[in-house]
């Protein structure tokens, strides 16, 4: 992969010799820098595996995400629509995943103490650099439109192929342009770890605009109007990138000189130059210049300091720690996971997502077939489809369970160790439940809520009959993982035997799902369901406490 | 006086309003061990930063081989080695890896650097971890690996920025005695630290700077002239005016006294 990407270059060699450029000192950065971005574990992965070949492995990522778009392609009878389309989702694509994959990379100001002092001029140093950027994304573009480019020379011919194979780089260079401005402006507003932790709310956006998107596209190509549906091109178009593209797909591959066709395409080569300029010129000696400044800085991040009260910032949390817990050390442990889990960066990353995985499935059925939602609404209302939103929850709460042993530093294991502390079962029961209250049953709440509005009063013992379910699960989950909060690596071995038991969980929530519905088959079955759950619950929330050393 | 390797003149640096360096003025001769010292926040990491070229923008003339090191930064970098703390490296490379970069971009031939850097990983103690990636290493391992590939290249000038931190006992003595040999080849060693003991110990010259300017310079032995302090320490808490630790130190004791008391 990294041999195909300086293959790539070497025609260039002789140019860039003229430019005063060290091509060896250039090829061997490139080289280096392309092997790290291979081993680099990705961010979204979350987790410190060893990888060897990411690259070629996010590339197959990449062109499967771009399937379908390259589908809808075939589909659509107007090339100025599909294009339309096309290039939205080309934009925000290299956008969103060069902000979440790339950012760790360029602002990684330990660059410079590694760089700096070795012989290396700064022009090779900083061509370098942009061809590294340049590779890169032209590595997402032409990964995501490669069933785009094929199916467009399948069905436009080949000026319609290559028009769209031009069309990408334009819109890779003024997605560039667009991605500089975004930077620019958050520098602006954060630094150092303040920074980070946007980022990290970047990359649980694109993980949910994965997932949704994937769940939503295939319906949206069921809908028999989209093969017909065109874009009539108006003065507004002028104003929206895509189409600017789409526009120059038309005229290339189509021929189309009519109407606004020629003005749009005129837009498209222009406006990504000029875009080019202004990131050459402008935008990259302002952003080295804040770059430098961040890395000066160093652990002075003036954002950092003094937000952070140690009592009064955490009203909600210390009242329910003194409401809730019984021990000393339960409370203490219960606060201390409270605020913790509001900065530890990988609990966020895990468990955010499954928020919005949720999202989601809520809005997922409303998706499909619009025309027979309203009789569907009333199905729904009749049977016992409350169970399906009820049981959601699981999803952040399995998350939730199955995150908090893990953090970015595991060195704190030994912490708690050295504490004169009776029974660890003190630590977890606060622990566990710090979490579940902060992040899982307000989310509960709101749709136990939403289901009690919809299907009424009735419904309130299934609710809790519901919550005590789930409630018991995340004790039993992480009652098998056992560990202190945020104390432990993530380690990879643990992988598979994680998803054993993710799998093993969300069987045994099944079941439980099975019993609830029998249970209704009886009129006082989810009654005694209550008692006995109860019971079992609270024993377990007992022996939790319990777990000695 | 032979020409100096490193002359600096008024040398200023701010980050932003706060200035960290107020206008040094210092000659170094070659073949020497500069002894760095000074409290946190004195400006000795970025004395050395200024000097390796890492921050560029600073007022005032610094020579560094005889050359200015606006002008012919390039020519001084190939002949200049620096070893940081915690330094930055590039963590998923193996040690073979990162040192055939570095020595790439210093202008090595690769057989050269495959044998020289086998061998010092060898002389390291690191040669069975030389395939590795650096980011399953320990600290001191890192800073094994930091301080090889600041002399690959066979600097005159060594730049070190507390290079000991990790290092076990028996490294440090070894490190120590390197560095006393290589000044006697001829090479200059700017030692920035804040452990007084090997300072006081290796150094043919200690400088000390606080807030940004030098308030002490000089052999070990003409520093004590002066005050009659029996060690490097007491000097440094004299001068750079932090005394009364005794009195902090009790007070700090008194805490947990009153608590018993009551």
């Amino acid at each position: 992969m990294i041999r195909l990407f300086l293959g790539l270059l070497v025609p260039f060699k002789p140019l860039l010799k003229r430019m005063g450029v060290n091509t060896d000192q250039l090829w061997l950065l490139l080289r280096t820098k392309l092997t790290l971005d291979n081993r680099r574990s990705s961010p979204m992965q979350g987790n410190s595996k060893p990888t060897k070949n990411r690259l070629g492995l996010m590339g197959f990522l990449y062109i499967f995400l771009g399937l379908y778009i390259g589908l809808l392609i075939s589909m659509m009878e107007s090339l100025f629509t599909s294009m339309v389309i096309f290039h939205s989702f080309l934009m925000v694509m290299i956008a969103v995943s060069m902000i979440s994959e790339f950012t760790t990379v360029l602002f990684d100001t330990r660059d410079n103490d590694i760089l700096l002092p070795r012989p290396i001029d700064s022009r090779t140093l900083a061509v370098s650099r942009i061809l590294h950027i340049g590779l890169y994304l032209l590595f997402i573009g032409f990964s995501l439109g490669l069933v785009g480019i094929i199916t467009s020379f399948v069905k436009f011919g080949l000026a319609g192929g290559l028009s769209v194979l031009f069309s990408i780089a334009l819109n890779i260079l003024f997605t560039l342009f667009l991605t500089n401005l975004f930077y620019l402006g958050m520098m602006r507003l954060a630094t150092g770890e303040r920074l980070k932790d946007i980022l990290v709310y970047f990359q649980i956006f694109m993980a949910i605009l994965f997932f949704g998107g994937y769940q939503i596209m295939p319906e949206l190509m069921e809908m028999d109007a989209l093969e017909t549906y065109a874009l009539i091109p108006t003065g507004w178009t002028l104003l929206a990138p895509p189409a600017w593209l789409a526009g120059l797909n038309e005229v290339m591959g189509m021929g189309n000189t009519g109407g606004i066709y020629l003005a749009l395409a005129a837009l498209a080569i222009l406006m990504p130059i000029l875009g080019l300029w202004l990131v050459v010129r402008v935008f990259a000696p302002t952003f080295s210049h804040r770059l430098g400044q961040l890395a000066a800085a160093g652990g002075n991040d003036p954002q950092g300091k003094g937000n952070l009260k140690s009592d009064g910032s955490y009203p909600v949390g210390s009242w329910l720690g003194k409401v809730l817990m019984r021990e000393q050390i339960e409370r203490t442990s219960f606060n201390l996971t409270w605020r913790l889990s509001g900065r530890e960066r990988l609990f966020k990353q895990s468990v955010f997502p499954a928020f919005g995985y949720m999202l989601v499935f809520i809005f997922m059925p409303f998706f499909s077939n619009w025309s027979e939602l309203g009789e569907k609404l009333v199905a729904w209302q009749s049977g016992d489809y409350f169970l399906f939103p009820i049981y959601m929850g699981m999803m952040v709460g399995s998350s939730i369970a199955m995150s908090l042993g893990f953090g970015e530093k595991n060195e704190v294991d030994w912490w708690f160790r050295a504490m004169p502390i009776d029974r660890p079962g003190s630590v977890y029961f606060g622990a566990l439940h710090a979490v579940m209250f902060r992040y899982m049953v307000p989310f509960q709440l709101l749709v136990s809520l939403g289901v009690g509005f919809f299907w009424g009063p009735q419904v309130i013992d299934d609710l809790i009959f519901g919550f005590l379910v789930q409630w018991m699960v995340m004790m039993l989950q992480f009652r098998q993982m056992a560990t202190f909060p945020f104390s432990q690596a993530r380690e990879t071995q643990q992988g598979s035997k994680n998803f054993g038991r993710f799998a093993l969980t969300m069987m045994g929530v099944g079941l439980m799902v099975g019993v609830h519905y029998l249970l209704l088959q009886v009129s006082w079955g989810v009654g005694a369901g209550l008692v006995i759950l109860g019971i079992l619950s609270f024993v377990t929330a007992g022996e939790m406490r319990k777990i000695a050393w | 006086m032979q020409q100096p390797i490193i002359s600096l003149r008024g040398l200023r640096k701010s980050f932003g309003t706060k200035e960290v360096l107020k206008g040094l003025d210092l000659d170094i001769q070659p073949g020497q061990i500069i002894g760095y010292i000074g409290p946190n926040g004195a400006g000795k990491s970025t004395t050395v930063k200024i000097l390796c070229g890492i921050l560029a923008d600073f007022e005032g003339e610094v020579e560094v081989l005889g050359k200015n090191l606006r002008e012919a930064s390039l020519e001084i970098k190939k002949r200049i080695g620096y070893i940081p703390e915690n330094g930055a490296m590039y963590q998923t490379l193996s040690p073979m890896e990162y040192l055939q970069f570095v020595g790439e971009l210093q202008g090595m031939e690769l057989a050269d650097i495959q044998e020289k850097s086998k061998k010092l990983l060898q002389l390291f103690g690191m040669d069975a971890h030389a395939d590795e990636r650096i980011q399953t290493f320990s600290k001191g391992m890192k800073q094994k690996i930091l301080i090889i590939s600041g002399l690959l290249h066979n600097p005159d000038i060594i730049f070190m920025d507390e290079p000991l931190s990790g290092l076990d006992a028996n490294s440090v003595i070894m490190v120590k005695e390197m560095l006393n040999q290589l000044a006697k080849e001829g090479k200059t060693i700017f030692y920035s630290s804040h452990i007084m003991d090997v300072v006081e110990k290796i150094s043919d010259r200690i400088i000390l700077i606080s807030d940004g300017a030098i308030v002490a310079d000089g052999t070990f032995a003409e520093l004590n002239a002066g005050t009659a302090s029996a060690s490097l320490e007491k000097l440094f808490t004299q001068l750079t005016g932090s005394s009364g630790h005794a009195q902090t130190a009790t007070e700090i004791i008194d805490v947990f006294g009153k608590e018993e008391a009551s």
